[in-house]
């Protein structure tokens, strides 16, 4: 090969000999182009799509807008301090050499050294005063900020909208004098200024009760000076307790930081650490309630003592206990009265009872009683006799009726007569009896005959 | 007459007096007498409450030394260039 291996775009390819590379030759081409055409050479951009890989080479792209190029730090090349600070989106220079790897057809950066910029500077900057300073910044060293300052120093640009916001809230909130020492707070060697304020005030005003560093926000330039190593040196010097108010509500400055107390905004920091006359008030108020409170319950108590040992007094009086003895003879006196009423009556009844008994046994009664029965036994007795001689009486009217019907006299009446024997009187009832001739009494209802048998018959 | 009391001292006796009222065993004669100085201080205190104001002076360095200004004239004077 060796001929011509580029074609015009305008020139038709068509019928002409194709000459060609193979992929070998265009990319030892490339690298010879790329590694010769640019020598050592320094490259700004943001980093992204960072990440520390196994054999410890740390990869990345160096990006601006769409445009973008990777980047290697080979481990043995690695500045270990700025490397733990490098993050995606940060700022950086990178001084280093092209490299074309022809297996992958990538151009890398061999970076050799890289300088942080802007942000990423201020705060590698920071971290390392930090370390640097580490027990500056330890809270056992922090002074505790007075509760009721009597005077306060200020110090801020006099211009400064932070100074009105802070004097705004400071003023109608507490008996308090307040020194404002004029300062630059922003551009280079403020921070200075601001160190010599804090000097001055401790030296020549020791009686402040503490010092306020304000500022409003502003860019990370802007707060450069309260990143400063005189900065920390100059507050954690400063005998009176300082109030650092300084810069974003969310991004702490060194200032900020070594001070005893950070507030996020002037008028946090006036509101923070100057007592508020109107919450005291309140709190007065409320210390008057809790004094009555307190006062009433120690009255109500001695007040319940009081009735308590009223209470006892009269429990202990000595009417009480005559009352309690009336009451108790009262009620005796009644059981009393019940009980005797019950024995009365009880005797009453035993005493008739004996009346009755012994009225069984009086002789009177006794001989009363014989004279009764003996009277009824005379009685029965007259009875009986009369009842007898009724009895023989009726017994022998009949029977003399019974003898008088029976009588033979009676039969003679009728015509009959009775025949007897002269001598024996024997009454002949058969022939048998007599005999022819004999002579026989005929008894009639009028005298009687003698009478001779002339014949028997049959 | 003892010198004037600051708020800070009236206030701690207030604070004091108040523990002392929690104790429900204090004499009669003593509580009132430590209500009626509590009340004092309180007085006390609300009167300088009310009157409390921030007083503003600004400071100036020069070969001098140091003096005060109030914040007007110090505004005038740091922005007419001293």
């Amino acid at each position: 090969m060796g001929q011509q291996f580029e074609y015009q775009l305008n020139q038709p390819i068509e019928g002409l000999e194709r000459s060609y590379f193979t992929v070998k030759e265009l990319t030892q081409r490339v690298k010879k182009l790329v590694e010769e055409g640019f020598s050592l050479l320094w490259v700004e951009g943001e980093i992204s799509n960072l990440r520390h890989a196994q054999n410890r080479n740390l990869y990345f792209n160096l990006t601006e807008e769409e445009a973008s190029i990777k980047a290697i730090i080979f481990n043995d090349q690695k500045d270990r301090e700025i490397v733990s600070y490098l993050q995606n989106g940060l700022k950086v220079l990178c001084w280093g050499k092209l490299n074309f790897y022809p297996k992958t057809g990538e151009v890398y950066l061999i970076v050799r050294r890289i300088e942080l910029l802007g942000n990423g500077y201020i705060e590698f900057k920071k971290q390392q005063l930090i370390k640097k300073y580490q027990h500056l910044f330890a809270p056992d060293r922090k002074k505790s900020i007075p509760s009721f300052p009597k005077k306060i120093a200020v110090i801020t640009s006099i211009f400064s909208a932070a100074l009105q916001d802070f004097l705004k809230i400071a003023s109608e909130r507490w008996e308090i004098e307040v020194l404002v020492y004029p300062s630059r707070v922003q551009g280079e060697g403020s921070e200075k200024e601001i160190v010599q304020a804090i000097k001055d005030i401790n030296l020549h005003f020791y009686d402040v009760d503490v010092i306020f560093i304000t500022r409003g926000g502003g860019s990370a330039e802007d707060l450069a000076p309260f990143n400063t190593e005189e900065i920390i040196l100059g507050i954690s010097e400063s005998k009176i307790p300082v109030v650092s108010a300084v810069g974003h509500e969310i991004d702490y400055t060194l200032c900020d930081m070594i001070a005893d107390k950070r507030c996020p905004t002037p008028s946090a920091a006036a509101q923070e650490v100057i007592p508020d006359k109107h919450k005291w008030l309140e709190k007065l108020e409320h210390y008057k309630k809790k004094y009555k409170q307190f006062l009433d319950i120690i009255l109500s108590k001695k007040q319940n003592k009081l009735y308590q040992i009223q209470l006892a007094l009269t429990e202990r009086s000595p009417f009480n206990l005559l009352h309690s003895l009336e009451k108790d003879l009262k009620q005796k006196f009644y059981r009393l009265n019940v009980l005797l009423n019950e024995v009365i009556a009880y005797k009453e009844r035993k005493v008739l009872n004996q009346k009755i008994s012994l009225r069984r046994y009086h002789p009177a009664e006794t001989l009363q009683r014989e004279f009764d029965r003996l009277q009824n036994y005379r009685r029965r007795l007259e009875l009986s006799f009369e009842n007898y001689f009724q009895f023989c009486e009726s017994r022998m009217n009949s029977l003399k009726s019974l003898l008088a019907s029976l009588s033979p006299l009676n039969i003679l009446e009728r015509g009959y007569s009775i025949v007897r024997k002269l001598e024996t009187k024997k009454v002949v009832r058969s022939i048998e009896e007599v005999q022819v001739d004999e002579v026989l009494e005929v008894k009639l209802s009028k005298g009687s005959l003698l009478v001779k048998v002339l014949k028997t018959e049959e | 007459m003892e010198k004037e009391l600051s708020f800070e001292e009236a206030l701690a006796e207030i604070e004091q007096i108040l523990r002392q009222l929690e104790n429900k065993n204090l004499e009669l004669e003593r509580a009132i007498e430590l209500y009626e100085r509590g009340l004092f201080l309180i007085h006390f205190c609300e009167e300088k409450l009310k009157k409390a104001k921030a007083k503003v002076e600004v400071i100036f360095k020069d070969e001098k030394g140091f003096k005060l200004e109030n914040l007007e004239r110090a505004s005038k004077i740091l922005k007419d260039g001293n």
